[in-house]
């Protein structure tokens, strides 16, 4: 290769990434960032010792809801936090340039494989590796694993898994520095898995291409030989991060990868995530009518058409084998872009939003490759066939444009949430230093994503923000966030929140405002506590509520609230439903009750523009007849509402026959599930250290009504969960019958209204956070259940 | 799987070969060629979510907010000895929310405390001269060692003086433990365990509740005043177990523990004349220890008379 054109080509390449990647320099640290830059504070002022552990133990020594293996990613989170420490901006710039640099190794990864499969030696294949890394640089669904610094594991994983492939391709053919080479490919794959565990795919990847591999190159030595090595080093690095993690199994933990090996199946079958990775857009900021998918549309029905007259026009016997090369190529590249998608499967799904998308960035590689040979004929003889190539070049031309825009526009996401999370933490730094003495901030409705990019997912995400490099002092002592019990979800505790608004001399209650990104005091309560409200069914409205083309049919009810009610009077609403839920067959079109209710304008802000992201719903039953209670107190929309006068109910997928609309009652949570009355935060808080033991209240005197009529006398059961599972308790469902798996404690408690029970940290074996579950039951029907998370920790 | 390349001039079989490579080569970017179209003709499903909803509907005008402005709590004077197991006081479950606190004060008798506080039952290295043990006749007790007595059923009365510094009673629902200058009766009978403390003053009289109906998660450690009577019973407790027949004046009852367990104040003085072993014992002419043991039960009579009077005492007929 001439340097002027690589030279060329790198300096094209570097252009096109700046123009598609350039504003991701902008953001702030997100989410899991926050993580990294508490834990590397403590390495570069306290124990430096503390990076090596990672080596030799899961990653931040975390094994709540994660349990990785990733030492080398911290390593250059390290070296970054050397250089730049608090500062987003230089971290962002080591992503770019990772991302410059597999853009470099598809080039020539691209040009190795051509020669490999004698597609065409000599320049035009350049072309082709050009389209290749050109499409890479700015494919629109690598806006998470560029924008966000923590998907740098991608990006390092990438960067020698490239390295190690290229290095075994050399092997192939360079005669004196053949052993060199191979030495290379190893240790560039240990490497590649100590930056994230999808390079295990690396040894099938390598089988696969000497499996295929040209006749002449047969000849050499036996593919077991070849492999051997590979699979070897991956033995090791097994049993090397089995020993280190204490399972072999790793990844997402705790409920939140029950959550995920159970949806699997549903969530990249059967709802179709997998078609996201094509139409690569945020539906946030290009929604669904955009032209921009369009094109999209037009350009890969054209690609697809071409590939199909390429096939059957060119007759050229020199072009058959050509063809036929790159057929063998293309069936190459396919399977290895399944083999580097298989173990990430498991781990993500893809939102809407792109969320996720971070997992296809190395299984993009090989489809970016196979795209450009099979729509851009290597070689042209004849007329015929330079138009073919001409239509190629400027297919791919469209496509990479059309990514260029489309990443562009998915960054703003990133940006938008790194400047968001940025106020936050700034407002923070102001709130609590107007705070009386002796008064916490309690707030909530903190963003766990803004338009698709990840900002608050766990409680440790909050208090990585809160503490040095980024903050002067560690403020997590002056803040209660209500949003993590203990992870995000679109609930808070009624509990808390009412015990921290009634105490305006110890707690100063603020939300986050989505719409002006600003904190602000919720509506005050108003008082109207004896107040009887009526649900009047005000008849159908149909479509008004935009169910998206998700569910096939929906139908709407509107009712009106007389008097209208206030968010502290009513924490659950009854849906005495006689709807039959369709029998489908696909799982993901199961059929759901959604609850909406209008939301006015907050005070001082004119326009409403951020959409209510989180909705009551609950998963309708195939019984015909049935009475679900739906926790509504608990969503933070519900209660930033200062008055209710007015509900919408949205059924999915039931069966045609009309029916009445379903009667609607609200009522008090006392009165269908047992109440723990504690005196602190829900998120409660025991030292491992300590021989206190906590004593925990609860209350079923509310539920006599509920329960009486149904048979005997229920029983009262206490259940504690294993560390970080959690069994629905994050939608604060009132009956619900799943039994724990694997339950540390189940108790039967004396059977009274009121009582408490102790629980002492010498109870549980580990540190962690745990389910503690108080069941209602008659017989194994469960009457009413409360859920509450308790912290274990082992700090002096 | 192999995907081999021909080259040269080929041969009737390897023609044949390279018809069936062209034909899978051809498969493929014929399947691929699809698989392009077909992707440019899918949808993408996108999840449902809230709203817009259409054009709002005119918002009836909510009747004018009363503004509630939070109460501003006074500060609490609690009593002096807070009972926070109470659980079935309403008022101590949500202190918050109910400014006006009503507390028996038969709880100021009793105080919950951490387990850690009940003294182990490990060899006690002490004088066991001053550790007396009464009983009635047709008591079931037995000693283990000199300084605790492990009682089946029956009455009891044990006294512990100094230079004596502990004495145990294990009973059916827990251990008692009973530090120096302590005078106290337990009684089992009928799934009733009776504690009444006669002189122990401070917290010289613990009582952990750890079995029967207080095993589990519900195992209160709580110390007993002098003065102070603990009635626990493994069935709820009703008036004849508070209150029996036996002579004794008491006041202030309070049920806790979901009704296993309840607290009253008696009489020292009233106990003293009607409780037939300590008549007995005062009939007795000789007995240094049982002298010890009624002087010191008559002034704290005495005591407790004058510090928290005498009004309401009385004895079920």
């Amino acid at each position: 290769m001439p340097i002027s054109k690589g030279l060329a080509a790198f300096l094209c390449l570097t252009a096109l990434l700046l123009l598609g990647f350039g504003n991701t320099l902008t953001p702030y640290f997100h989410c899991d960032d926050f993580l990294h830059t508490a834990y590397l504070y403590r390495v570069f002022h306290s124990d430096f010792w503390l990076l090596a552990t990672n080596f030799f133990s899961s990653w931040l020594q975390d094994r709540s809801f994660y349990n990785f293996f990733r030492p080398l990613t911290e390593l250059s989170l390290a070296l970054d936090y050397s250089l730049y420490e608090g500062q987003a901006r230089g971290y962002h710039l080591t992503n770019l340039l990772l991302h410059l640099l597999n853009c470099l190794l598809v080039f020539k990864l691209s040009t190795a494989l051509a020669a490999r499969y004698q597609l065409s030696p000599g320049k035009s294949c350049l072309l082709n590796a050009f389209f290749a890394s050109a499409l890479f640089a700015v494919l629109g669904s690598h806006s998470e694993a560029v924008a966000w610094i923590l998907s740098r594991s991608d990006l390092i994983c990438t960067v020698f898994y490239l390295t190690s492939l290229l290095c075994f391709l050399k092997s192939e053919s360079a005669g004196s520095h053949k052993q060199l080479f191979k030495v290379l490919a190893g240790a560039a794959f240990s490497l590649a898995l100590m930056a994230k565990e999808m390079a295990v795919s690396l040894p099938f990847t390598i089988t696969l291409l000497s499996l295929t591999r040209p006749a002449q190159k047969q000849k050499q030595s036996p593919v077991w030989k070849t492999i051997l090595p590979y699979f070897l080093l991956l033995g090791f690095y097994l049993i090397w991060r089995s020993l280190s993690i204490g399972t072999i199994y790793g990844s997402y933990s705790g409920s939140l990868g029950e959550i995920m090996r159970a949806s699997m199946w549903e969530r990249w079958f059967l709802s179709a995530e997998l078609l996201r990775f094509f139409h690569p857009f945020n539906i946030d900021l290009i929604d669904e009518g955009s032209p921009l998918r369009s094109v999209l549309r037009l350009v890969l029905a054209g690609c697809g058409l071409l590939v199909l007259l390429i096939q059957l026009s060119v007759r050229n016997p020199g072009y058959e084998k050509q063809l036929s090369s790159r057929a063998r190529l293309i069936f190459t590249l396919l399977a290895f872009i399944l083999l580097a998608a298989l173990p990430s499967l498991q781990i993500l799904g893809v939102t809407a939003n792109m969320t996720g998308g971070r997992i296809a960035y190395l299984p993009s590689v090989p489809a970016v490759m196979a795209l450009s040979f099979a729509v851009l004929l290597p070689q042209a003889t004849t007329r015929s066939a330079s138009l073919l190539r001409l239509a190629g070049i400027l297919l791919l031309t469209l496509l990479t444009a059309i990514n260029t825009v489309t990443v562009r526009i998915n960054n703003m996401a990133w940006q938008a949430a790194g400047e968001r999370i940025e106020t936050i933490g700034k407002d923070l730094q102001v709130q609590t230093k107007a705070l009386r003495e002796g008064q916490k901030l309690v707030i909530f409705n903190l963003p766990d994503q803004y338009q698709g990019a990840h900002c608050f997912t766990t409680r440790g995400t909050l208090e990585g923000l809160l503490k040095p490099p980024l903050q002067e002092n560690d403020l997590n002592a002056q803040i209660e966030a209500l949003d993590f019990q203990p992870l995000y979800s679109g609930f808070i505790s009624y509990h808390d929140y009412s015990l921290a608004r009634s105490r305006p001399d110890r707690y100063k209650v603020l939300y986050f405002d989505a719409d002006d990104a600003a904190f602000r005091p919720p509506p005050l309560p108003v008082y109207n506590q004896d107040c009887q409200a009526t649900i009047i069914p005000a008849g159908a409205s149909d479509k008004v509520y935009k169910a998206d083309s998700f569910y096939k049919r929906s139908r709407t009810y509107r009712y009106t609230i007389a008097p209208p009610v206030t968010p502290e009077q009513f924490q659950i609403l009854e849906v005495d439903c006689r709807h039959e839920a369709k029998d489908t067959v696909r799982a993901a079109e199961r059929s759901y009750i959604f609850v909406d209710w209008k939301q006015p304008h907050p005070p001082g802000n004119s326009a409403r523009t951020t959409k209510p992201t989180r909705r009551p719903y609950i998963e309708l039953s195939k019984a015909l007849k049935q009475r679900l209670y739906l926790p509504v107190s608990g969503y933070k929309d519900w209660q930033l509402t200062p008055c209710i006068d007015s509900l919408y109910l949205t059924i999915t997928e039931v069966e045609e026959k009309e029916a009445a609309p379903p009667k609607l009652r609200l009522l008090k949570e006392a009165q269908v599930a047992p109440i723990i009355t504690n005196t602190a935060f829900s998120n409660m808080e025991m030292k491992r250290s300590s021989t206190e033991a906590l004593e925990i209240s609860y209350d079923i005197s509310g539920m006599k009504d509920f329960y009486q009529g149904q048979g005997d006398q229920p029983d009262l059961f206490l259940e504690i969960g294993k560390p970080y599972c959690y069994s629905y308790h994050y939608e604060r469902r009132p009956q619900d019958s799943t039994p724990l798996k694997a339950p540390l404690l189940v108790q039967k408690l004396m059977p009274a209204d009121k009582g408490s029970f102790k629980l002492s940290a010498s109870q549980f074996n580990e540190e962690g956070c745990y389910q503690v579950r108080l069941l209602l039951k008659n017989q194994e029907k469960v009457l009413g259940m409360a859920s509450q998370p308790l912290f274990i920790t082992v700090k002096p | 799987m192999s995907i081999q390349d021909t080259e040269g001039k080929a041969s009737p079989s390897q023609s044949t070969s390279q018809r069936k490579y062209s034909t899978v080569s051809n498969t493929i970017m014929l399947v691929l060629a699809a698989g392009l179209v077909a992707l440019a003709m899918s949808y993408p499903k996108h999840t449902a979510r809230g709203g817009p909803y259409g054009q709002p509907d005119p918002m009836p005008t909510p009747p004018p907010p009363q503004v509630f402005t939070p109460p501003v709590i006074p500060p609490v004077v609690r009593p002096p000895i807070v009972v926070p197991t109470d659980v079935t006081n309403v008022n101590l479950v949500n202190p918050i929310m109910v400014p006006n606190i009503q507390i028996s004060p038969a709880l100021s008798g009793v105080q919950l405390l951490p387990d850690s506080q009940f003294p182990p039952m490990d060899k006690v290295q002490q004088n066991e001269d001053w550790i007396t043990i009464l009983s009635v006749e047709g008591s079931v007790f037995t000693k283990p060692n000199g300084y605790t007595v492990d009682l089946k059923s029956g009455e009891i009365i044990v006294s512990v003086k100094s230079p004596s510094k502990i004495a145990f009673v294990i009973t059916p629902f827990g251990t008692l433990a009973l530090s120096a200058n302590s005078d106290a009766l337990v009684s089992f009978k009928d799934g009733v365990l009776r504690v009444m403390n006669f002189d122990g003053d401070g917290m010289a009289l613990k009582a952990q509740l750890d079995k029967g109906p207080f095993a589990g998660p519900a195992d209160p450690t709580v110390t007993l005043a002098c003065g102070y009577e603990l009635v626990a019973a493994r069935e709820k407790i009703t008036r004849t177990e508070l209150r029996p027949k036996d002579g004794i004046t008491r006041r202030f009852a309070k049920v806790l523990e979901n009704g296993h367990l309840a607290v009253s104040e008696f009489s020292v003085e009233s106990a003293l004349k009607n409780c037939a072993m300590l008549v007995d014992l005062s009939q007795k002419v000789s007995g240094v220890k049982e002298r010890r043991m009624l002087s010191d039960m008559s002034k704290m009579a005495a005591v407790l008379n004058y510090k928290h009077g005498t009004e309401g005492f009385s004895a079920d007929k």
